[in-house]
């Protein structure tokens, strides 16, 4: 944890080249290094622990937050109704922002370029050898997704459902500092096992996309492993209350004795 | 001749390039005319990575202009992406507004014929200028290369739309030399056609006389002058008439001016347009705007068209006619003003002005700023010409002088040795010679025909090569024949 702090203290701040980036003072995170949880509020989502999440990686959880409640914080079931939504929410913003993001690359200025005899085949043999299958499906997911006629039934829905996600938090957090989550849904997978499922991929992301749409902080913590594979558990936190985040978090690494996850050492990996 | 009488529905979608110092997402000057690719960085260029940044002033001028022209500035508007792919825009996609502009609702009053008319002003966006293509060869499909200029792109632009508000090419083109004039008022934007720095399109529909219902419209491009602006929808005007009349339908299309044939062609279809998946840029955020910022913008607007006009109305007494024509550009209006406040003649002014001022200017193509004549050289003309040092004949010689040269007035009268010959003992003696020189015309002077003394006034000039005062010399003449009898 004091690791993440010093980093945060190197890399957070305002970048006038960035209008998404906001113009706050920068704390020192290491002064959020405090071994203390004591009358602090922390939410469980149950739409983070039902169906769908690994009971491996749920004992985890229940773990954590009865060490949490030891040191004297308060663990309490919340709910978060559209979380639901999230997932579909978020790969149809995404991709609809990749399909303009990626039309750049035809192979004129920069990047890849594979020569044939006129222009439209070498942007078209460019684009179809330059980009992998996942990119490509999101191409075609956004650029369908904006499509006229499609617009408003998908692209602008997802943004109805995001501001709804961001409601979720906002209700939550005017109860509780922060939240507990898993990182994923199950242990860690294999290199390479999921990759033909695209949508068995897209699932594993389903409990660290709804932070992305809202645009809150969350910290994951390497927290247990099940047959030498790391579970990571997540704490979210209101828009610029890391602090709150990294003092939990150094609360939970003082107060356990588990370890972390060194699988490029151990060779696992490899 | 048709049974049916048609009535033209014109809409105008007008481009400005606003003069702000630096381009509209980066700090690259916007300056005309650079080497090619010298004013790019990776942001314009729209390299991996750049992410876009607006310019205040952009949104400061475009709000300006919103006010110009009575429109509602949003306190919450934003930037979207309008995607299509061509060689000029590097990212793919232009950075515009959609549906949430920075301005609407607006109208202006234009004049036809000397009858006012209200043109709504369905809306003002903020959107990023493209690049400029060099063609090898005739144009993109027919050249072997084409080369790709960067500097234009990311320069900012204003587009305003009209509402369908138009009845005639006249009616469209005081709309937009109004638009000209009231940009170039605030000083948001050049407004020059010719250099591409304002451009317009035009929806154009007919319908029959008395319908609500609109006609199906073509869309007309590629007008670089207000003149083709007209020709092009008078063009565009009867080949709809043409086509209803012979009961055939009206294609809603894009079709391009071509001024050498003076004629429309069709670019595209409505099958074939562009699907621009337009969506909120993220790369921005919202654009949100205090009314305190626009309560100060507004009050910081310069005098526009209409209230200068009348106030050289009241003020100085100008026909609402002349007026109009004097302020008609602000840079006429203020030379205007500058040669007045020497010289208090304001009729007298405007009359120079409009006739050999703005003749000269349109006969040499120049605008008033390129002019060798400054206020101060017209003021002190004017002067030589009032106190009778110069004739009103010898002084449009001079200003011809000091429109081809920028000499001083005074300069040339005496290089010229242009001065007026007032002195009455002068003058006499050239009247007695005249008078002993043509006793035929004394006769028929004294016989009641008038035209003999304009013919020996004639005489003096000649004598006097064009020097004696006119009217002195009538004055004279007139005296000693008549003291003859
Ligand atoms: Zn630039």
């Amino acid at each position: 944890m004091t690791d993440c702090a010093l980093i945060m203290n190197t890399i957070f701040g305002y970048d006038p080249k960035d209008s998404t980036s906001a113009p706050v003072d920068v704390p020192d995170f290491t002064a959020s290094l405090i071994n203390d949880v004591k009358g602090m509020r922390i939410g469980i989502p149950k739409e983070y622990i039902g169906e769908g999440i690994d009971p491996q990686v749920s004992a985890y959880l229940r773990q954590a937050a009865t060490k949490l409640e030891e040191l004297g914080a308060v663990c309490e079931e919340v709910s978060l109704p559209h979380t639901e939504y999230a997932l579909p929410a978020y790969y149809i913003i995404a991709s609809a922002e990749c399909s303009s993001n990626l039309a750049r690359y035809d192979g004129v200025r920069y990047g890849l370029r594979v020569e044939s005899d006129d222009i439209i085949s070498m942007f078209s043999k460019t684009r179809s050898q330059g980009f992998g299958d996942e990119v490509k499906r999101r191409i075609m997911l956004g650029t369908y997704a904006l499509s006229s006629g499609y617009y408003d039934a998908y692209y602008l829905k997802a943004l109805k459902v995001r501001t709804l996600i961001k409601k979720d938090f906002d209700q939550a957090f005017e109860k509780y500092d922060c939240l507990l989550t898993p990182t994923a849904p199950t242990v860690a997978f294999n290199f390479g096992e999921k990759t033909n499922d695209p949508l068995a991929m897209y699932m594993s992301d389903v409990c660290t996309i709804p932070i992305n749409l809202a645009g809150i902080p969350a910290l994951s913590i390497p927290f247990g492993m099940v047959n030498h594979r790391p579970v990571g558990l997540q704490l979210i936190g209101k828009a610029f209350n890391e602090g709150t985040l990294l003092r939990v978090g150094y609360t939970l690494e003082q107060n356990t004795r588990l370890t972390r996850p060194r699988p490029f050492e151990r060779g696992e990996l490899a | 001749m048709s049974a049916v009488k048609y009535e033209t529905v014109i809409g105008l979608e007008v481009h400005a390039e606003l003069k702000t110092l630096t381009k509209i997402f980066c700090s690259c000057p916007t300056e005309f005319g650079g080497e090619e690719n010298t004013h790019i960085c990776p942001v314009c260029l729209g390299l991996p990575g750049v992410l876009p940044v607006l310019n205040k002033k952009v949104l400061e001028f475009a709000v300006r202009a919103g006010l110009a022209l009575n429109c509602e500035i949003a306190g919450f508007s934003k930037f979207d992406r309008k995607n299509y792919f061509y060689p000029d825009l590097p990212k793919a996609y232009q950075i515009s507004q959609y549906d949430l502009p920075i301005c609407k609702g607006g109208r202006l009053e234009i004049e036809t014929n000397g009858e006012k008319k209200t043109i709504g002003v369905t809306r003002v966006h903020m959107e990023e200028d493209a690049g400029k293509l060099l063609h090898g060869g005739a144009s993109i499909t027919t050249s072997q290369y084409s080369l790709a200029d960067y500097n234009r792109t990311g320069v900012p632009l204003i587009e305003i739309v009209s509402e369908p508000d138009m009845r005639s090419a006249e009616e469209a083109r005081a709309y937009i030399e109004k638009i000209k004039a009231i940009l170039e008022y605030i000083d948001v934007s050049d407004v020059k056609m010719e250099q591409g720095s304002l451009r317009c399109d035009a929806n154009i529909s007919l319908r029959p006389v008395g319908s609500t219902k609109l006609g199906t419209k073509t869309e007309i491009k590629n007008m670089n002058s207000f003149r083709s602006l007209q020709k092009a929808i008078e063009y565009e005007v009867t080949r709809q008439e043409d086509i209803l009349e012979e009961r055939g339908t009206i294609v809603q299309e894009t079709r391009s001016w071509d001024e050498e044939k003076g004629v429309t062609v069709s670019m595209r279809s409505k099958e074939a347009a562009h699907d621009y998946r337009y969506f909120p840029d993220p790369d921005l955020v919202p654009i949100v705007v205090e009314p305190a910022w626009v309560d100060e913008i507004r009050a910081a607007l310069p005098e526009l068209p209409e209230a200068r006009r009348q106030r050289l109305v009241d003020e100085l007494g100008l026909s609402l006619y002349d007026a109009g024509i004097i302020t008609g550009t602000r840079a006429i209006a203020e030379f205007f003003d500058r040669v007045v406040s020497q010289y208090n003649e304001p009729k007298i002014v405007a009359n120079w002005i409009m006739g050999e001022l703005l003749r000269l200017l349109n006969a040499n193509n120049l605008e008033i700023s390129d002019c060798k004549v400054t206020p101060d050289k017209l003021a002190a003309l004017l002067k030589y010409q009032a106190e009778g040092t110069i004739s009103g004949k010898m002084a449009k010689a001079v200003f011809d002088e000091m429109f081809a040269t920028g000499n001083e007035p005074g300069a040339i009268i005496s290089e010229k040795g242009m001065v007026q010959i007032s002195d009455e003992g002068a003058l006499l003696a050239i009247v007695g010679k005249i008078i002993a020189a043509n006793p035929q015309s004394v006769a028929d002077y004294r016989a009641g025909k008038e035209k003999a003394l304009g013919f020996m006034v004639g005489q003096i000039m000649k004598e006097t090569k064009g020097q004696a005062n006119p009217g002195a010399v009538t004055k004279l003449l007139k005296e000693k024949l008549d003291a003859l009898s």
